[in-house]
């Protein structure tokens, strides 16, 4: 059996979130190994439908930065302005857990820079690539 | 076991588009993929360069269908992936995600016509029906028409996980409408394509046509219109947002006039409910004014405001997509 022991002061904001980030990632990485790779990649090209320039890229550069954090001065960039981030990052959240997954897709810390788990930032760039940067024009071609 | 996916598309007709339909088997846990079709045949490619690429944008349950079937509204691509001249989702998507932070919300109430053998449903085959009055949220016999129709629609809209908001019969006989909202940009328009898609589909099981047309009867009759509501966290918060969206809809009321539906100068009259099309105006709970500041909304000095302007037959990209330019720009500045 393991043990985890986390120390933090209650009364530093920084020390509560990073305690609440590490509890989350372990509870995460748990309920998404209940869930099959192939069915994630479902539910990746389903969130990425009908986004627009800025959202993908939001993603695009998160998942980039995995497993490190995307900046949260880069993610403005692409978003267009720092009150953007928070409207974004909500909208991206709440349609994923729409879809059924109980995981966070993207994870921000009270800086706002912004982390997503190295396996899921791997199917995302590859559903980037198969479904918005380079389709198979053969998938359209039936019929 | 496989599913039916729906693809619905917006076509290339001028001036105003139809919605095209076709239906593709899809593996069991498979999301539906990128198609494709013969533009020469929607208005939307010439002959020897006729394929267009079909990407689904928004997926919903097909409640005409059997559980696990989906409807799917696309966006419609050149071959090289990039938006068709026709797509006007694309606009409205950059619009949305520009002014994501300010929460623009969006809620239309769509009328149209039903028709039958050329004329309005329930017309005679010569002359008209009684003056208008008793058919604006009416009921009885000889006088509502159409009302299984609406039925069916409204239970399929609920079964689609729409949202729709309700129904009402019109002031002219024949005319109805539905309300889908409050919903965010794409979403709203997504969502009203997907309903009116529906509308056409269980009207051809009852041999009915629906129009969107804006004035489907000349003379003493009302048109048909797509009043749009709107709002965004800081109209919800106080009345000077509102203002501020208000006079910034004044300042560019030609530009959205011209954008708001085929015939708007036929409508919009200053007759019938409608303020003319050429003097913008706008007032509290004035159904004569291009913008309406509901009671309610003034009282409270907070909330939404209602664009009288545009048509049936309009775009909801293009006109949710203006507004938000236009007010989220000037609530920005």
């Amino acid at each position: 059996m393991a043990s985890v022991t986390i120390t933090f002061n209650p009364d530093l904001e920084g020390d509560i979130e990073e305690a609440r980030s590490i509890l989350d990632r372990l509870s995460e990485r748990s309920a998404a190994t209940s869930v099959s790779p192939e069915v994630v990649r479902e539910k990746i090209i389903a969130l990425l439908r009908g986004y627009g320039e800025k959202r993908t890229e939001y993603i695009r550069q998160v998942a980039l930065a995995a497993p490190g954090r995307a900046a949260f001065a880069d993610l403005t960039a692409v978003v267009g302005s720092a009150k953007a981030i928070g409207g974004t990052h909500s909208a991206i959240e709440r349609a994923w857990r729409a879809k059924g997954m109980s995981t966070t897709f993207i994870s921000t810390d009270p800086s706002g820079n912004a982390r997503m788990e190295p396996h899921l930032a791997t199917m995302v760039l590859e559903v980037l690539h198969d479904q918005v940067d380079e389709p198979d024009p053969l998938r359209s071609a039936r019929f | 076991m496989p599913y039916q996916a729906e693809y619905i598309w917006i076509d290339g007709t001028k001036p105003s588009p139809l919605l095209r339909n076709k239906t593709r088997i899809v593996a069991d846990g498979k999301e539906p993929e990128i198609w494709g079709f013969d533009g020469s045949s929607t208005n939307q490619a010439p002959g020897d360069q006729s394929d267009c690429v079909l990407r689904p944008v928004y997926t919903c349950p097909d409640p005409l269908r059997n559980e696990g079937d989906i409807l799917v509204l696309c966006d419609v691509e050149l071959t090289d992936f990039t938006p068709h001249p026709t797509n006007t989702r694309a606009f409205c998507v950059a619009a949305a995600e520009k002014y994501a932070d300010q929460e623009p919300m969006f809620g239309i109430e769509q009328e149209y016509t039903f028709f039958q053998n050329g004329r309005p449903l329930g017309w005679p085959e010569n002359g008209y029906p009684a003056p208008q009055g008793p058919y604006y949220c009416g009921v009885g016999g000889e006088k509502m028409v159409g009302r299984e129709i609406v039925e069916a629609h409204t239970a399929a809209c609920l079964k689609a996980g729409l949202s729709i908001e309700g129904t009402n019969a019109e002031v002219m006989m024949g005319q109805w409408e539905f309300q889908i909202g409050v919903l965010p940009a794409p979403m709203i328009g997504d969502q009203m394509w997907v309903a009116r898609w529906l509308l056409h589909r269980i009207a051809e099981d009852f041999g009915v046509v629906v129009s969107f047309d804006a004035k489907p009867m000349p003379g003493d009759w009302n048109g048909a219109g797509a009043h749009t509501n709107f709002s965004t966290k800081a109209t919800m918060q106080g009345y000077d947002a509102i203002v501020t969206a208000c006079e910034a809809l004044g300042r560019n009321a030609a530009a959205h006039v011209e954008a708001y539906g085929a015939g708007i100068k036929d409508r919009l009259t200053g007759a019938h409910e409608t303020a003319s099309w050429e003097n913008f105006s706008w007032g509290a709970s004035d159904r004569g004014a291009s913008v309406r500041i509901p009671w309610a909304v003034e009282k409270a000095k907070k909330g939404w405001l209602e664009d009288r302007r545009p048509n049936a037959n309009m775009d909801p990209y293009v006109v949710a997509g203006m507004i938000i330019e236009t007010c989220c720009g000037a609530l920005a500045e």
